[in-house]
């Protein structure tokens, strides 16, 4: 090639340019063509088919409404709890309140130091106290069912949790197969990509054994954090 | 400090608001009202005479700290206290949260004897500094 463009012969320089470049695009096909038939078959070997519609059609979409019904038990739960304990403290705090009353005024006669007309006052104190420690203790006893009953939700989100944990397993074994056939390589995200996610993104509760390295381990490491700023 | 001062807790889930108000109660605070995030808080603040805020950061239109933020840039809110309670434990965000000038910071899962202490703490320190 190189003697004809030296001897100006531009016509046989092109013949041999386009063969060579034909040579190539040959090359290419057959490469390209290659790689169509092994995706094909690897395709064709994944089991793609049914398991995975029927992953992404049925079993994700169903495994959102249980975790959603989770959230709604555990609300459910935890909403129940607070009304019983709200409706008993008060009872409590009467109670502790007449018993310390009278108390106070039964130590009083203990020492003589009451007259008659206050210490028949004092009876009929006594005589109404006994009643309602028995309604109030049954009704913080009541309460105190209610919240026993209200922690079946950890049994049924328990196997409810279960089942997504496993769906999870699942999906994940598939997308390893996937990226084990594709035969892509997938990089770490890079550093300065990771730096923008953990500085915007809320973690919420630390997950134990997946705590993040910049987290605290609890409250006293706040107060230390807080007080070496000046707190 | 006073047992009648008004105060507001901010947090999204329902049952997380209804226990910090049931820790209050108890601590002797019965003037509480509460707002389900940020945005429906601030104007709340605005308008209402709070002495006090008890704040969530992680909520889904304003979050905690953006609230604080406007607290402190907002002259008539600019010096009320603010306790913040949440799940959120990075130490920059602590950090952060410090900064935007938050008055006390409390990691969940909390005691009521944290609670107790940390208002303790803001208001001998608001005393002491009157």
């Amino acid at each position: 090639m190189m003697s004809f463009a030296e001897s100006g012969d531009y016509e046989e320089v092109h013949k041999i340019l386009d063969e060579l470049s034909k040579e190539r695009e040959r090359g290419l096909f057959c490469e390209l063509g290659k790689l169509t038939r092994d995706l094909h078959n690897a395709l064709a070997n994944f089991e793609i088919d049914s398991r995975m519609i029927h992953l992404t059609k049925e079993d994700i979409p169903d495994a959102k409404d249980r975790l959603r019904h989770v959230i709604k038990m555990t609300d459910d739960s935890a909403n129940r709890t607070l009304g019983a304990v709200e409706e008993s403290m008060p009872v409590c705090s009467d109670l502790r309140a007449q018993a310390g009353d009278l108390d106070k005024e039964w130590e009083r006669f203990m020492r003589r130091d009451m007259e008659a007309e206050e210490f028949r006052g004092l009876c009929r104190k006594i005589q109404e106290f006994f009643p309602a420690v028995k309604d109030g203790s049954s009704k913080v006893y009541d309460r105190l069912s209610t919240v026993l009953m209200a922690q079946d939700f950890q049994d049924l989100t328990g196997q409810i949790l279960n089942r997504v944990i496993s769906l999870v397993e699942e999906v994940e074994d598939n997308l390893v197969n996937l990226i084990r056939i594709s035969g892509k390589k997938f990089g770490a995200p890079s550093q300065e990509a990771e730096a923008k996610r953990g500085a915007a993104d809320l973690e919420g509760p630390q997950i134990p054994g997946k705590k993040h390295p910049d987290a605290v381990s609890g409250q006293d490491e706040v107060d230390e954090l807080l007080s070496s700023l000046g707190f | 400090m006073d047992k009648n001062m008004k105060i507001l807790v901010v947090d999204d889930f329902s049952t997380m608001r209804r226990i910090v108000k049931n820790l209050l109660n108890e601590l002797g605070f019965e003037n509480i009202e509460e707002a389900d995030d940020g945005k429906t808080a601030l104007p709340m603040l605005k308008a209402g005479n709070f002495d006090f805020l008890v704040t969530d950061w992680n909520m889904p239109q304003m979050h905690g700290l953006e609230l604080l933020e406007q607290i402190r840039a907002d002259e008539k809110l600019a010096n009320l206290p603010v306790l913040m309670v949440t799940a959120e434990a990075k130490k920059d965000q602590i950090v952060r949260a410090a900064q935007a000038g938050v008055n006390g910071y409390i990691v969940k899962p909390f005691t009521a004897e944290t609670l107790k202490e940390k208002l303790g703490r803001i208001f001998d320190r608001i005393e002491a500094g009157a």
